[in-house]
């Protein structure tokens, strides 16, 4: 079962078309990876998942993406469910201006998740990134204090502490050192048997490393996906070709 | 000994500069222009200094004359008699602006709020300058309006409703003055005039929140209401009190609408509905009348200092919040 299906997806950014008739499965509890150099419509078509590009005004958006079967662009689609099932992770972390404890706590407290057990929630997720044993001393301490990539595991925990069922990922690791960049790496691996995954990237070596599938998009048009053994020994396109060869891009 | 570096600054050699004429002309007016505008500058701040130190000077006599806290707490205003108690103005002051910012203050930051975070960017395009015009409208019209309508309404529906009602049980709301001019009224006024300050302000302040935060908050799944309360509670709060602040002080240094509309009774309210006498009307009511009176002069001055230490003071507040939160997103 696909859990996203996209189908003839088009956006504008006002006039200027940004994503052109896309349309892709996105397989289940696996790693997928969008590639494509800048402002091919990566984070577009990332944004478009979850439903957060309608924040932007200028945004027209034609064609369907199947969620679990359901167009998430039907009207009356819950917004805020799709948005709960579909988490994001930025590019750049955001700690949200409350404690360590808070950041985590913050979705499963809206949604009514904690039943009581609130802190074993938010020490289950933070020690799934990692992060537990540099911060259990200071929960109550500002989010800000922390280091860049402790600050993008923070994210991750505040994300998966929403309990979602796909994990979006926007260059999510272009910001941090590379070892942080790393460590974010191992995790996302290691989650590829409880979520799904779609990773936008720019680094060709880090959809070698992580990604089982691959989308590939040049200014706006999907040029080619597959698996990645595939997709990386034997691109049908030339312009894969080129690109993986770094000729272009 | 370890050797220091050299780190005089030399001057170019004089031939450098002469060389190039257009950055010599250009350096002329960028000199010029930091002149010109830190002269400004300093000519602002001088104005504030001139002003108060003039208001000092000249309420020295009735400082001097009597102990502050007898000014500040004396009841009777007999200047004939010497008696100069500034108690009733304060009061007056006071209660008219708490009654405007009881109204005014909720609804003003819902609507900000509403304009940052609910409405779509050509709905605020065309709201926006809706709002500056009503900060833009002169007191006296908002004094108008109130003569005209808001004092009619409180002396035949709004009064007898109230002692009918509330005022069988609370001093506060019983009929004292059939009128009509009186706090509530002039303290609705009040708040329309300060609402769309408040506003704007509150609005300003939650479009400086980053949108990351927004985006955040709206993809963990929270709904609108659920982001902007949290935005408002973890980010948007110190400035939404400093437009507060400044509404206040706007509404508490407001002369004319007050005046035409409190009663001008020089006496400390205990009702809604009393008449009374704010610090504005009466340096406004009074200047230039008998002037003959001993240190009468002076004790308006003293009530024009009080008036601008209390404005000034709030205002020096909410302006510090705003900068430093601007500074940090
Ligand atoms: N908010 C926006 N308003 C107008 N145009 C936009 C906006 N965001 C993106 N675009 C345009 O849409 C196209 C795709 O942008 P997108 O951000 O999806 O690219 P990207 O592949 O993520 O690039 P990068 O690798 O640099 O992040 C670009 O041509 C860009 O100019
Ligand atoms: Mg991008």
């Amino acid at each position: 079962m696909q859990p996203l299906s996209i189908r003839k997806l088009n956006v504008w950014y006002g006039k200027q078309q940004a994503l052109k008739d896309i349309t892709v499965d996105i397989p289940y509890h696996q790693i997928t990876a969008i590639i494509g150099p800048s402002g091919c419509g990566k984070s577009t078509l990332l944004k478009s998942f979850n439903r957060l590009l309608d924040l932007n005004e200028q945004v027209r958006i034609n064609g369907q993406i199947l969620f679990d079967g359901e167009n998430i662009y039907a009207p009356g689609v819950d917004v805020t469910d799709i948005r709960t099932r579909i988490g994001l992770l930025a590019q750049k972390p955001f700690p949200l201006p409350m404690s360590i404890y808070d950041n985590v706590a913050y979705g499963p407290r809206i949604h009514g998740l904690a039943n009581g057990n609130l802190s074993q929630i938010v020490t289950a997720q933070l020690q799934a990134v990692g992060l537990w044993d540099e911060v259990k001393e200071r929960l109550k301490d500002p989010a800000t204090g922390l280091s860049g990539g402790q600050q993008q595991r923070l994210c991750l925990a505040r994300t998966l502490a929403v309990q979602p069922e796909v994990l979006l990922c926007d260059e999510s690791t272009a910001s941090l050192d590379p070892i942080s960049a790393r460590g974010i790496e191992e995790l996302l691996r290691g989650f590829k048997d409880k979520y799904t995954l779609v990773l936008v990237t720019h680094d060709i070596d880090q959809a070698r490393r992580l990604a089982d599938y691959v989308i590939f998009m040049w200014l706006g048009e999907l040029v080619e996906h597959g698996p990645a053994r595939r997709f990386f020994e034997q691109p049908q396109q030339e312009l894969t070709q080129a690109y993986l060869a770094r000729e272009i891009g | 000994m370890e050797a220091t570096p050299d780190t005089t600054i030399r001057p170019l050699p004089a031939k450098k500069i002469a060389a190039s004429r257009l950055s010599r002309w250009r350096w002329f007016k960028d000199a010029g222009a930091r002149t010109m505008l830190g002269a400004t500058a300093v000519i602002i701040c001088l104005l504030i200094v001139v002003i108060t130190a003039a208001l000092t000077a000249r309420s020295w006599p009735i400082l001097s004359a009597y102990p502050l806290a007898e000014l500040l707490t004396g009841q009777v205003w007999q200047p004939m008699r010497g008696l100069f108690g500034f108690a009733p103005f304060i009061a007056g002051s006071v209660a008219v602006t708490l009654v405007a910012m009881a109204f005014a203050v909720v609804p003003a930051v819902f609507s900000g709020m509403y304009l940052a975070e609910y409405t779509s960017s050509r709905t605020r395009s065309a709201l926006k300058p809706l709002i500056d015009l009503l900060v833009g409208i002169p007191s006296v019209v908002y004094g108008l309006w109130g003569v005209l309508f808001i004092v009619p309404l409180v002396r035949d529906h709004i009064g007898p409703l109230s002692d009918r009602t509330l005022g069988q049980f609370f001093p506060f709301f019983a009929r004292t003055n059939p009128s009509g001019y009186g706090l509530l009224a002039a303290g609705f006024v009040l708040a329309v005039m300060v609402f769309p300050l408040i506003v704007a302000v509150t609005e300003e302040v939650l479009r400086s929140i980053p949108r990351e935060m927004r985006e955040t908050l709206l993809a963990l799944g929270a709904t609108r209401w659920e982001t902007t309360r949290c935005i408002m509670r973890r980010a948007a709060l110190s400035g939404t009190l400093a437009a507060i602040v400044l509404g206040f002080s706007r509404a508490f240094g407001e002369t004319l609408a007050v005046m035409m509309l409190i009663g001008n009774t020089p006496r400390i309210p205990s009702s809604l509905f009393d008449a009374a006498y704010s610090l504005p009307a009466l340096i406004a009511n009074n200047y230039g009348e008998i002037m003959s009176v001993p240190l009468y002069e002076s004790a308006l001055m003293g009530a024009a200092l009080l008036l601008l230490i209390v404005v000034l003071g709030f205002n020096v507040m909410a302006r510090l919040v705003i900068m430093r939160l601007t500074k940090r997103s």
